[in-house]
């Protein structure tokens, strides 16, 4: 018995394993930004309504309507209402998405508005793939910005984008450890699907025609999927290495392995397969996303049963990982321009926003109310059905409620004993009469309305992409902070007499959202992300100066605030590097906002020269005028950002952080070697004057004009000493350094209370080198 | 020879007036004879010993008047340790010499610039510890070292946007970020008040620094970390 019972149990185990998993239906639309629509992830499979994570928002009050016949002759009435409400959330739109859909009424909008569009999708969720390749010049006007790449790759460097795709392999196979986890944040799941990413045709050497994103439509080549890549073909990462120069010699190597050529000078002319194939691998996770959908019963409701429905959200998932992301990256544009924190969890929970008559209306953003001030609501795009694109469909469905509510002892405020009847006489058969009393002014058709339910919404991630957008200290919205502050409004709402309906229906009578037009079906967005779109807006006007050369043009006026704060040094992305460099060099020499009154002859020589720097290569300070033989003025002509040559490997003069203490030292009379590398200015201290370094190492060794060392903390620089710079004050809380070939001129380090310093980001102060004995 | 020498000088002893006669217009002759007017003078020579220079280093020398045709052939330079040079006139009043091959580094050079074979003048340098080929490749490591630094110095300062206004210091506070508690570190110089709290705060929030998105915490001038810091 037992062994027939472990025979069945191992069967049904084979069954399992050969049953196929669900594959995509070919009815269903794939594309690239999702793969695999409605198909959920096990980890989302797995949560529940009650997961903390999901965001409970935006109510909605469909309202039953049933005509009651009253009695005027009666002193108290009886009201009821009874029937099943139908609620079809097929309608249900998360407007985070795409112009992609074909239906969608943005399908016809101009080249230029479908690339605004296009960019506002990349900063919320498709900053990380495309089939294209990037353009060199992107017309942004006549739409050549919409085979671009997103922000996302235009802000970061390679570098972190690989370590990204890798960690979204690790993902698809199940080998993701947060223990290990580079995107500074938890992602939405641990695991992702195994998508496709990409056909290849081995004999070509290249990655084909993948148009559908359908593995079906692999049809001249293989399909590569995540799984594919290990740690044999993926991008190398410096980390891994101990110099630069061994790193560019693994990835040059990696650029043709499989395929890849190089001419006799030793120039790569053709890339192998995973070098062509590593811009397809996303960085951020394509899944689709559970919420619910809880239709809450009106009290007094004699069937009083609560209603959950699973609804499936694309893009939600995606738009947490990237958005955070993209925060991390623009958190210097977050916290500094507006402080005041939007109460955005009282909007969500807020039902009907207010109109400015004050008058409380329904949710219905594809309703354009121009009309309506910023201060209206949230939505503050009047014109979103233009720029929210989307196309993506939520998973449809029905919540279905029986409703019955009966109210009696009511005051019949039509009260009329008296009401005039008369008394007529009718043939009812010929010849038959009968008399009758006409009482038919004694009653009213009275509809009756109460709204039996509530729908409340229960949206994963929302509550972190605000808090990480727009509420927290690397809030990259809270920049856009709104005007006013909505206050919160309960109740019933009466409606908007123009507004559409929503799709209800209610055997019992009719269904209204509100005062509406029956029958129209409506989409409705979400209120919390309708906000979102004005911080949009205007994080599209602060980036796209510098993506596209061109300043944004809001769509909503309203939505544009007062300039940032000035004086905060607001890092941008170059075209190339990556690093947060400015675009365009000032050619002021900025001063430094503190006065000279070092009276070390050293540190105030250092102020001085400091001072005086330009910026040079990439924007750092490395250009002195005090000593132009120091500056290969003629190649920054030509290549400010050194993007020509390999630099890694070729000779640039230009101010060093090491120039900075050999001119100060020589012109003071110390001897001091010409050692331009830090490593080796720290030997010559030790050799020549004093370097205190280790653990006893703390601010008492400190003196103006002394050298600091500082080490990068996780760099592969085989834990070297990596820059110097002047001290150029001591005070009890810490140093104060002048630098050269820095992005900043002076920066502060603190100590501790017991006169060790702080790490400071990823920088330790590992040595000070003192001329004194 | 010798005692004919003797006699000159008992002679000359014994009639002091007539030896000045003599010896005056003889001295006089001689300095007429054998002084050259035109002997060329130097006003100055570069590198100094001051500082090491590069092991490529171009050496000057600059005369007080323009020397001649003939008279640059005369000079000539003794170097100590040797090395092989050229001699370059950019103009008749200054000398460059550029050595042939790089300098040794690390090395005291004795330099003499001599005119028809005489010590016109003597310098001294030090070469750097670094030959030139060294200093490229410090100057390509330091490079990519400053790059990376900029990296971590841009990190912070995309973090911590403000961090370019602190510490921000007044007579009665001073206001550090700390960074291993992620925290204001707000110390008070003056009696502790919840005014000066207050004004201490505010001057986070002129700034558009919301404190209590850091957190901070105060120190007292009683306190045992104000004490340790006063020692």
């Amino acid at each position: 018995m037992r062994l027939r019972l472990l025979k069945a149990i191992i069967f049904s185990i084979f069954l399992l394993l050969i049953t196929p998993s669900p594959i995509l239906s070919a009815t269903q639309d794939s594309q690239p930004l999702r793969p695999f629509p409605f198909e959920l992830t096990s980890e989302e499979k797995s949560r529940s309504i009650s997961d903390p994570y999901l965001t409970p928002y935006c109510a909605q009050r469909p309202t039953a309507v049933e005509t009651n016949r009253l009695d005027k002759r009666d002193k108290t009435l009886t009201l009821t209402v009874a029937g099943d409400f139908t609620s079809n959330l097929s309608s249900f739109i998360t407007p985070l998405l795409s112009v992609t859909d074909p239906d969608s009424p943005h399908a016809t909008l101009s080249a230029e508005l479908k690339a605004k569009g296009y960019l506002a999708d990349y900063l919320e969720g498709r900053a990380y793939y495309e089939p294209q390749a990037e353009p060199q010049n992107p017309n942004f006007s006549e739409g050549g910005f919409l085979s671009r790449l997103g922000v996302f790759r235009e802000v970061t460097t390679q570098t972190y984008q690989s370590k990204l795709k890798r960690a979204l392999i690790k993902r698809a196979k199940n080998d993701f450890s947060l223990d290990d986890n580079p995107y500074g944040f938890t992602p939405a799941t641990l695991s992702v699907q195994n998508y496709t990413i990409a056909c290849w045709n081995t004999s070509k050497n290249q990655v084909v025609s993948f148009q559908n994103y359908d593995k079906k439509n692999c049809t001249s080549g293989s399909p590569i999927k995540l799984s594919h890549f290990n740690e044999t073909n993926w991008a190398p990462l410096p980390e891994e290495f101990t110099t630069p120069l061994e790193f560019a010699s693994a990835s040059a190597a990696w650029k043709i392995k499989d395929g890849g050529q190089k001419n006799a000078d030793g120039k790569i002319i053709e890339h192998g397969k995973w070098s062509q194939l590593w811009p397809y691998v996303p960085m951020f996770s394509r899944e689709d996303t559970q919420g619910w959908v809880r239709s809450l019963p009106e009290p007094g409701q004699q069937n009083d049963q609560i209603i959950e429905k699973p609804v499936i959200h694309p893009h939600l998932a995606r738009t947490y990982e990237v958005s955070t992301a993209v925060s991390h990256l623009f958190s210097s544009q977050s916290t500094h321009n507006y402080n005041e924190s939007p109460k955005l969890i009282t909007y969500w929970n807020a039902p009907p926003w207010t109109r400015p008559d004050n008058k409380d209306w329904w949710i219905d953003s594809g309703h354009n109310e121009s009309q309506w001030s910023l201060s209206a609501g949230p939505v503050c795009d009047p014109n979103n059905t233009i720029v929210a694109s989307s196309g993506d469909l939520a998973k449809e469905g029905i919540i279905e409620s029986s409703v019955s509510k009966t109210v009696t002892d009511l005051e019949n405020l039509e009260y009329d004993p008296d009401c005039a009847t008369t008394i007529k006489t009718i043939e009812i058969s010929p010849g038959v009469y009968e008399t009758i009393t006409d009482d038919f002014d004694c009653y009213i058709n009275q509809p009756v309305r109460f709204s039996p339910i509530y729908l409340k919404t229960f949206t994963p991630f929302l509550n972190e992409i605000i808090n990480n957008l727009v509420d927290g200290p690397r809030a990259i919205f809270n920049t856009f902070n709104l005007d006013k502050e909505v206050e919160p409004k309960e109740g019933p709402g009466v409606g908007y007499p123009d507004e559409p309906s929503l799709a209800y229906s209610f055997t019992g009578g009719e269904a209204e959202a509100g005062m509406k037009q029956p029958g129209s079906p409506a989409k409705f967005f979400y209120k919390g992300l309708g906000y979102i779109q004005c911080q949009k807006e205007r994080m599209l006007a602060t980036v796209q100066p510098f993506l596209t050369g061109k300043p944004y043009t809001y769509f909503s006026p309203e939505c544009q605030l007062p300039p940032p704060f000035l004086g905060l040094d607001v890092p941008v992305a170059s075209t190339s590097g990556g690093l947060g460099f400015p675009a365009v060099c000032t050619d002021e020499a900025t001063p430094l906002p503190f006065p000279n009154t070092a009276s070390n002859s050293v540190a105030r020589r250092a102020w001085e020269i400091v001072n005086n720097l330009h910026q040079g290569f990439w924007c750092f300070w490395n250009r002195s005028p005090d000593y132009p033989q120091n500056f290969d003025n003629n190649r920054y002509k030509k290549d400010p950002f050194l993007e020509k040559i390999d630099w890694t490997q070729t000779y640039v003069e230009m101010f060093w952080c090491t120039y900075l203490v050999i001119k100060t030292y020589q012109e003071a009379g110390i001897p001091i070697a010409t050692a331009i590398y830090t490593p080796t200015m720290a030997q010559f201290f030790e050799a020549e004057h004093t370097l205190y370094k280790g653990p006893g190492l703390n601010i008492s060794n400190a003196s103006p004009g002394d050298v600091v060392f500082f080490q990068i903390e996780g760099l592969a620089t085989s834990g070297r000493w990596n820059h110097v710079a002047i001290i150029y004050a001591v005070t009890n809380e810490g140093i104060t350094t002048v630098e050269s070939n820095a992005s900043y001129k002076y920066m502060f380090y603190p100590a501790n209370p017991d006169g060790t310093f702080q790490k400071v980001g990823n920088i330790n102060i590992v040595g000070i080198g003192s001329p004194n004995p | 020879m010798k005692q004919k020498l003797l006699n000159l000088i008992q002679i000359l002893k014994a009639q002091p007036k007539k030896a000045a006669l003599i010896l005056i217009p003889t001295i006089l002759l001689l300095i007429l004879l054998f002084s050259d007017s035109n002997q060329p003078q130097v006003t100055a020579s570069a590198p100094t010993d001051l500082r090491p220079i590069p092991d490529q280093t171009t050496l000057e020398t600059q005369f007080y008047k323009p020397l001649s045709q003939n008279q640059q052939q005369q000079i000539n330079l003794q170097t100590n340790p040797h090395f092989d040079a050229n001699l370059n006139w950019p103009n008749n009043k200054q000398l460059q010499v550029t050595p042939q091959q790089p300098l040794e580094p690390n090395t005291t050079y004795s330099i003499s610039v001599l005119y028809k074979n005489q010590t016109l003048h003597q310098y001294s340098f030090t070469t750097n510890p670094y030959s030139s080929k060294e200093l490229e490749s410090q100057a390509q490591l330091q490079t990519q070292d400053d790059y990376l630094f900029n990296q971590a110095l841009l990190d912070i300062h995309q973090q911590y946007p403000w961090y370019q206004h602190i510490p921000i210091t007044s007579d009665t506070y001073s206001i550090v970020f700390d960074f291993d508690q992620q925290k204001f570190r707000i110390r008070l110089l003056d009696t502790p008040t919840d005014t000066l709290k207050s004004q201490a705060l505010q001057a986070l929030k002129d700034l558009n620094i919301d404190p209590d998105i850091y957190g901070y915490y105060f120190i007292e001038p009683s306190s045992p970390f104000q004490k340790l810091i006063n020692q």
